[in-house]
């Protein structure tokens, strides 16, 4: 009887949506050990508030791109707008962008907003035309760092106010309030995508777009919406981003568009759609983190953070697609 | 059973590989765990990007001075990205090194970096480009200023002091400090000597060789009748002067910076006559010597800095067509 009862609770964690990041899991313990032995400081309580501020960015980005993979697309533009929602953000509340200088939280509610009308359109873009939402979103990529270059006229914007650093520097209950933001955010998510019927289309048009326009399903007003949430989360890693370095470069960003792609690849989204977990994003998240602060503690300098994050990146999907074909193959013995 | 084996097997499989590649090795970028030896410390050096020649220059000397203390040396690259400095000093500070060798990004920013340092008990050394407001334990740099002025004094002889003269100069990044201080001390001095000078400011946001490249091509067709060039950094420099040879634009001055022996080649191939004019530059060696001799000092509690004001500053040292056949920017 209790064989039977173990059997049955060892199958229904098979058949759990969750198994298959038990692999990321397993890695991300091994990485853990190999780290600490190495380094001695890689699992102290400090040290994982530091992997926790510095995935917020990251985090944040990857649920960012999350929500237009997930629905089959794909947004190439989320770190250019990352940098434009935190130069916006930082000229509103120092010198003032174009004469419109406000408080912290006009600052950030105007960036927010800024970036979403960026993300709007590449949605309508995407949703209205046939043009391939990698090619849209790679021009608007460049289109957005230009224009980060212009608001910020070539410069960093710093002397930010300590309100402001604060969101990265201050914090309650022990945490920092960008760790706070970057949870909060992970739980909206999960929300909207786990227990919402508009998360459901998400899915369905993912996974199926045909059948999904089928179904009734307003597949364009979806596709746009997931636009519009990409660009003003992009804006919000942005803000926490410059908060966390004190100041907004024209250049930050670069590059983690690789990240956030990697982050969902390794958590287990689909990159043709239709799949993912926020839970699996944040792990993914976790680990892009884990290798940054890892190797840099193991003086590993950022060449090979690279070839590591690149290798994983490509091992990681390979699994997940093994996974998949190994668990589609049971699944069809059984019957 | 299998699928679980076979994941846990995957997920070993996956971390050991990923690690064999850069686990062990002595190669530039990579160093074991320090000693628990209280004598043997470990000091980080934290370039701007191991890319330019002078960090890389910068970065060999300090690490042969480290480690001719018997010390162990570590390089952290963020390849010109503040966010990846931070970050660097961060968990260099994490991990508790002895002490921090770096030069700022972003010298606002830096501020925040040094804090940390400060607060967890690590001497930290900046040098060429210095936090702005001097948390650091110790500065070094060139007279930067002195560097613009020296620049603009060989400009004009090699324009053979044309009054009405028009100079395109590569614009300041406000969050480069170096750069101001050379462009307004190039601009001072033409000012105080030669008010009549045009000066044209202007900037790519692309720093690169090509990009710089590009710019240069671009400034000289749109001033056509530029009579010289002033960039604040060797890559500009050279970029610069190529793409003004390519487009037979030979007789106008480039007036450069670093004194790189790239430079110097090409002035001593040229000769006098070389319309690459003039190069005030920086010894990464005396520099990197010297941020190393501050170390050791501040660790064995010999020097204290005064305050913000203190910083060591060099002359810069002035490579010129005419000196390119016996120059030595490391010379004493």
């Amino acid at each position: 009887m209790k064989d039977m009862n173990k059997e049955n609770l060892w199958n229904k964690m098979k058949k759990s949506k969750y198994f298959e990041l038990v692999g990321l899991i397993c890695l991300i313990i091994v990485f853990s050990g190999i780290v600490q032995a190495r380094s001695g400081n890689f699992l102290t309580v400090h040290n994982l508030g530091n992997i926790l501020k510095e995935i917020v960015v990251y985090g944040i980005l990857a649920c960012a791109l999350a929500f237009p993979l997930i629905n089959g697309t794909f947004d190439l533009s989320i770190s250019s707008t990352s940098a434009l929602g935190g130069t916006v953000c930082a000229l509103m509340v120092t010198d003032g962008l174009y004469g419109v200088k406000t408080n912290l939280a006009g600052a950030v509610v105007g960036a927010v907003v800024f970036c979403a009308v960026i993300g709007a359109m590449n949605g309508i873009v995407v949703a209205k035309t046939k043009i391939d939402p990698f090619i849209v979103t790679l021009g608007t990529q460049t289109a957005v760092r230009g224009l980060v270059y212009i608001v910020s006229k070539n410069t960093a914007v710093t002397n930010l106010p300590n309100e402001f650093k604060a969101l990265s520097k201050s914090e309650v209950l022990g945490i920092s309030i960008s760790v706070w933001i970057l949870v909060i955010v992970f739980l909206l998510m999960a929300v909207i995508l786990g227990k919402t019927s508009y998360g459901r289309k998400i899915y369905a048009i993912g996974g199926n777009y045909q059948a999904a326009y089928l179904s009734g399903i307003n597949v364009s007003a979806v596709r746009f919406s997931t636009y519009v949430i990409s660009g003003g989360l992009s804006a919000i890693a942005g803000i926490l981003s410059t908060a966390r370095v004190g100041s907004a470069t024209p250049n930050a960003g670069t590059g983690y568009e690789t990240i956030a792609i990697s982050a969902c690849a390794i958590g287990g989204v689909a990159l043709s759609g239709g799949k993912g977990l926020t839970i699996g994003v944040f792990l993914g998240a976790l680990l892009m983190g884990m290798i940054t602060n890892g190797m840099n503690l193991m003086y590993i300098g950022s060449n090979w953070q690279y070839v590591v994050r690149g290798v994983l990146m490509i091992l990681a999907v390979f699994y997940s697609q093994w996974f998949s074909r190994i668990s589609a193959r049971e699944t069809k013995e059984k019957k | 059973m299998k699928r679980k084996m076979i994941s846990m097997l995957l997920a070993g499989l996956l971390c050991v590989s990923s690690l064999a590649g850069c686990s062990s090795g002595k190669d530039s970028d990579s160093k074991d765990k320090k000693d628990d030896s209280s004598d043997k410390k470990t000091i980080a050096i934290v370039p701007w990007d191991m890319a330019m020649s002078f960090e890389a220059e910068f970065e060999q000397v300090a690490r042969e001075a480290i480690e001719a203390k018997g010390w162990e040396a570590v390089t952290m690259d963020p390849a010109g990205d503040w966010a990846k400095e931070y970050t660097i000093i961060e968990n260099l500070v994490t991990q508790g090194v002895d002490g921090i060798i770096y030069t700022a990004i972003d010298t606002e920013g830096a501020n925040d970096a040094v804090a940390l340092a400060n607060e967890a008990g690590i001497p930290i050394v900046d040098f060429d480009c210095l936090a702005s407001q001097g948390g650091a334990d110790a500065s070094v740099q060139y007279d930067d200023t002195k560097g613009g002025e020296l620049a603009a004094e060989e400009c004009m002889k090699a324009l053979d002091g044309k009054e009405d003269a028009q100079i395109i100069i590569f614009e300041d990044e406000p969050s480069i400090a170096s750069s101001g201080l050379r462009v307004n001390g190039f601009i001072s001095y033409l000012e105080a000597n030669y008010p009549g000078v045009e000066v044209v400011k202007n900037r790519t946001s692309d720093r690169t060789s090509n990009g710089c490249y590009a710019w240069a091509s671009d400034m000289i067709t749109a001033y056509p009748d530029a009579d010289a060039f002033f960039l604040y950094w060797n890559e500009s420099t050279m970029a610069t002067y190529n793409a003004l040879q390519d487009a037979g634009k030979t007789e106008v001055v480039v007036v450069g910076y670093d004194a790189t022996q790239e430079q110097q080649k090409v002035m001593q191939d040229v000769g006098p006559d070389c319309k690459l004019a003039a190069s005030p530059g920086m010894s990464a060696k005396k520099m990197a010597e010297k941020c190393v001799e501050y170390m050791v000092q501040i660790l064995d509690g010999s020097y204290k800095r005064a305050g913000a004001d203190d910083i060591y500053k060099f002359t810069p040292e002035l490579l010129t067509a005419e000196n390119a056949a016996d120059f030595d920017i490391n010379a004493e």
